[in-house]
C-alpha cells in the first residue's frame, strides 16, 4: 500500500521505552538539520583548509631539506647543521608548535565563530515558542534534552577542532616518518583537547542560549563575552605583568590548557602569542569547568519541571 | 467538587495545589475524577486549565495534592505515564525550523517508537491530519491551521490512550475549525480519551461527552453534557390554566425568574436555586391553576458556563 493510501490507525500495543537514548535522538535529527544551513557548511567547510594548507606547507618543507632544517631550528632552539642532528625531541617540539598554532590558534576562531551559528538557537528558540513542553511531555528527563542540544553542537566542534590537526600530524608522521614514535601522543592530546573545547564551548552555548531566549542576544553574549574577556585580560596582562590575569580571558584558558598539555615551550620567535607557563594547567581547567557547569545548570533549570 | 463517573477512572486527583506566587494559588485544592471518553475543559483566562493539563503530564509539580492518570500515579510514573498521554500545547510549539516529517517522527521516537516505525507513523498521522503535501516542508511556513494540525500530529504519533489538548482551535478560521474538529471527533471514536481545554463552548457541545468547568483553581462542576444541560435544569417552560398573573406573582415573590414567550403561549421560568418542579406544584396548587405543559427550557452550555462561573463557590 502506498504510504500516501495509509490511514491513521492505532497501534496493537503501546510503544516501550526509546531504544536510543533519547539524548542521542536529539541529537541526531536536530544535528543533521542545522548541517542543512549553507553557512555553517560553508564555515565547516572552510576550517578544513587550514589544515590542508599547513598539511601542504610540510610537504613542501619536506621537499627542500634546508627548509626541513630551518624549520627544526627555529623551533628546537639548538644550532643543527644536518639532519643526522634532529632528535626525537626535536620532532616532538616542532610537531608541538605546529599544533599549537593550528589548534590552539586557528581553529579556535573557527570554534569561535561556529559555536553560536550551531547553538545559539537550539533552546532559546524552543523556550520562545514553548516547543520545550513538547519534548518535555516526552519520556525524557531534562538532562537528555540538554545533553542533546550539546552534543548538536559538541560533535561539530570536536570535528573541526581535532580534524585538521590529526591531518597535519598524519601528514607529517607519514613525510617524515622518524617523527611518528616522538609525536605519537599528541593524537589523544589533541582529541583530548578538542574534547574540552567542545564541551565548554557547548555547554556555555547552551546556557547563554537558555538565559536569553533569544537567538540574536544569545549569538550577542556569546561574542561580547569572548571578545571583552580577551581584551580586559591583554589590557590587564600587559599593565600589570601579572600573568594570571590570563585566566580572565576564555580564549587564554584554553589556550594555556593546550600549551600544558603539549608540553610547549616558549620561543624566541614565534609567529602567534603565546600564554603564560608559570601558572599550572589547574586554573584554566577550573574557569572552564565552572563556566561550562554554569552553563548546564542554566540550561537544566529552564526544562526541569516547575514547582507549583 | 468533583465529576463521579461509573467507568474506571482514567484521571484521578486529589487536593491538587499549585501556588505560583505566595498567596495566589492557581490550583487550589482541586479534585477531579473522569471516566474515558472526551471531556471539555472550561473555564475562563487564568482559571487553571492549563496549569491542571502541566500538572497531569507532570511538566509542574504541585505543591499539595496526589493521583493518578490512566492508572499511573503522578508522583512516581512520569516516563510510563508520557508513553500513553499525548499533549497539545497552545503555544506555537514548533520544534525550530524541522520539517514537520522529522520533527513527527523524532516525538514519535522520543516517546518509544523505533525509528523505522517513527517514519512511517509520521507520515500516516500527518496524511490523517491533513498535512500530507505538506509534510517536508518546515513548520516556519505554515499557517495558523497547518500549524494546529501538526502539533496534533505531533501527539498523536505514538498512539496515545489519552490526548491532553490545550485550544484545539484557537485560531482557526470557520473552515479550519470544522477540520480540527472532525479530526477530534474521529480520534474520540478510535477510543483515545480526550481532555480538551478550550473557550470555544461551542466546540465542546459538538464534539464532548462531558464537561468539567474550572474556577479560580478548583473544579466547580462537573458532569456528562446532558446532564448539565438538560437533566438539571432549573429553567422550565410551562403553560398554565387559570389565574397566570398570581401564578406568576407568587413565583417572583419566591425570587425565581419569569418571562413570558407570548409566541409560544408559554412562561420560561428559572427556579432559583432549586433541583426539580416542586415550587412550581406548590405555587399552582396555590393559586388554583392547572400546569398544563412543563418541559425542560433549553440550555447551551454557554449558560450553564455562565451560571457556574457566576455562582458564589466559596468552600464548594
Amino acid at each position: 500500500m502506498a504510504i500516501h493510501e495509509r490511514v491513521y490507525q492505532r497501534m496493537s500495543a503501546p510503544p516501550q521505552a526509546p531504544a536510543s537514548r533519547p539524548w542521542a535522538i536529539i541529537a541526531r535529527v536536530v544535528g543533521r538539520h542545522v548541517m542543512r544551513s549553507w553557512k555553517t557548511r560553508l564555515v565547516m567547510f572552510a576550517s578544513l583548509a587550514p589544515g590542508l594548507m599547513f598539511g601542504l606547507g610540510i610537504y613542501f618543507a619536506t621537499r627542500n631539506e634546508e627548509s626541513l632544517l630551518s624549520m627544526a631550528r627555529q623551533f628546537a632552539l639548538t644550532n643543527i647543521v644536518s639532519l643526522e642532528d634532529v632528535t626525537a625531541e626535536v620532532w616532538r617540539r616542532v610537531a608541538a608548535n605546529v599544533l599549537y598554532v593550528l589548534e590552539g590558534h586557528v581553529q579556535l576562531w573557527f570554534g569561535l565563530i561556529l559555536t553560536p551559528m550551531l547553538g545559539a538557537t537550539l533552546i532559546a528558540e524552543d523556550l520562545r515558542t514553548q516547543a520545550h513542553e513538547v519534548y518535555m511531555a516526552r519520556p525524557l528527563r531534562p538532562r537528555d534534552y540538554v545533553l542533546g542540544k550539546m552534543a548538536v553542537i559538541g560533535t561539530r566542534l570536536l570535528f573541526i577542532l581535532a580534524g585538521p590537526p590529526l591531518l597535519v600530524l598524519a601528514i607529517g608522521n607519514a613525510l617524515i616518518p622518524s617523527s611518528f614514535l616522538p609525536c605519537l601522543h599528541f593524537y589523544p592530546l589533541t582529541v583530548v583537547f578538542a574534547g574540552i573545547v567542545a564541551v565548554s564551548n557547548a555547554a556555555v552555548m547552551v546556557g547563554v542560549s537558555a538565559l536569553t531566549r533569544s537567538a540574536r542576544y544569545a549569538t550577542a553574549i556569546w561574542f561580547l563575552v569572548y571578545f571583552v574577556t580577551w581584551v580586559v585580560s591583554a589590557i590587564l596582562t600587559e599593565t600589570t605583568s601579572n600573568r594570571w590575569f590570563e585566566l580572565v580571558s576564555w580564549r587564554s584558558n584554553q589556550q594555556i590548557i593546550l600549551s600544558e598539555m603539549l608540553a610547549l615551550e616558549p620561543l624566541h620567535e614565534t609567529i602567534v602569542s603565546m600564554p603564560s607557563t608559570t601558572h599550572t594547567v589547574w586554573p584554566s581547567v577550573l574557569v572552564l569547568s565552572l563556566a561550562s557547569w554554569w552553563g548546564w545548570r542554566m540550561a537544566l533549570g529552564r526544562m526541569k519541571p516547575r514547582h507549583g | 467538587m468533583s465529576a463521579v463517573e461509573p467507568k474506571p477512572a482514567i484521571i484521578d486527583v486529589q487536593d491538587i495545589v499549585v501556588e505560583y506566587t505566595k498567596g495566589r494559588r492557581a490550583l487550589d485544592q482541586l479534585n477531579l475524577r473522569i471516566g474515558a471518553g472526551c471531556h471539555g475543559l472550561l473555564g475562563v483566562n487564568g482559571a487553571g486549565k492549563s496549569t491542571l493539563i502541566k500538572v497531569l503530564l507532570g511538566l509542574i509539580i504541585p505543591q499539595g495534592g496526589s493521583g493518578c492518570v490512566l492508572g499511573e500515579s503522578l508522583a512516581t510514573a512520569d516516563d510510563r505515564l508520557r508513553l500513553r498521554v499525548g499533549y497539545m500545547p497552545e503555544s506555537d510549539a514548533h520544534l525550530g525550523d524541522l520539517p514537520a516529517i522529522e520533527a513527527v517522527a523524532m516525538v514519535g521516537e522520543l516517546s518509544g517508537l523505533p525509528p523505522t516505525e517513527a517514519t512511517r507513523r509520521a507520515h500516516e498521522v500527518l496524511h490523517y491530519c491533513g498535512l500530507g503535501e505538506a509534510r517536508l516542508r518546515s513548520a516556519d511556513g505554515f499557517s495558523a491551521g497547518m500549524r494546529q494540525r501538526l502539533k496534533l500530529a505531533m501527539a498523536l504519533v505514538h498512539d496515545p490512550d489519552l490526548l491532553f489538548l490545550d485550544e484545539p482551535a484557537n485560531a482557526l478560521d470557520p473552515a479550519g475549525r470544522a477540520h480540527m474538529l472532525d479530526l477530534l471527533k474521529d480520534i474520540r471514536n478510535r477510543g483515545v480519551s480526550l481532555l480538551i481545554s478550550t473557550h470555544l463552548l461551542p466546540d465542546v457541545s459538538e464534539i464532548c461527552d462531558s464537561v468539567v468547568i474550572v474556577s479560580r483553581g478548583r473544579v466547580v462542576r462537573a458532569g456528562r453534557m446532558d446532564e448539565l444541560v438538560h437533566g438539571l435544569s432549573a429553567t422550565w417552560r410551562i403553560r398554565v390554566e387559570g389565574e397566570a398573573t398570581q401564578f406568576r406573582q407568587l413565583l417572583m415573590e419566591q425570587g425565581h425568574s419569569i418571562r413570558v414567550d407570548a409566541s409560544a403561549g408559554q412562561m420560561v421560568v428559572e427556579l432559583r436555586g432549586e433541583q426539580g418542579t416542586r415550587p412550581l406544584f406548590e405555587a399552582a396548587h396555590g393559586c388554583r391553576v392547572g400546569i398544563r405543559e412543563l418541559v425542560p427550557g433549553a440550555r447551551s452550555i454557554e449558560d450553564v458556563f455562565f451560571e457556574t462561573i457566576e455562582e458564589p463557590h466559596g468552600d464548594s
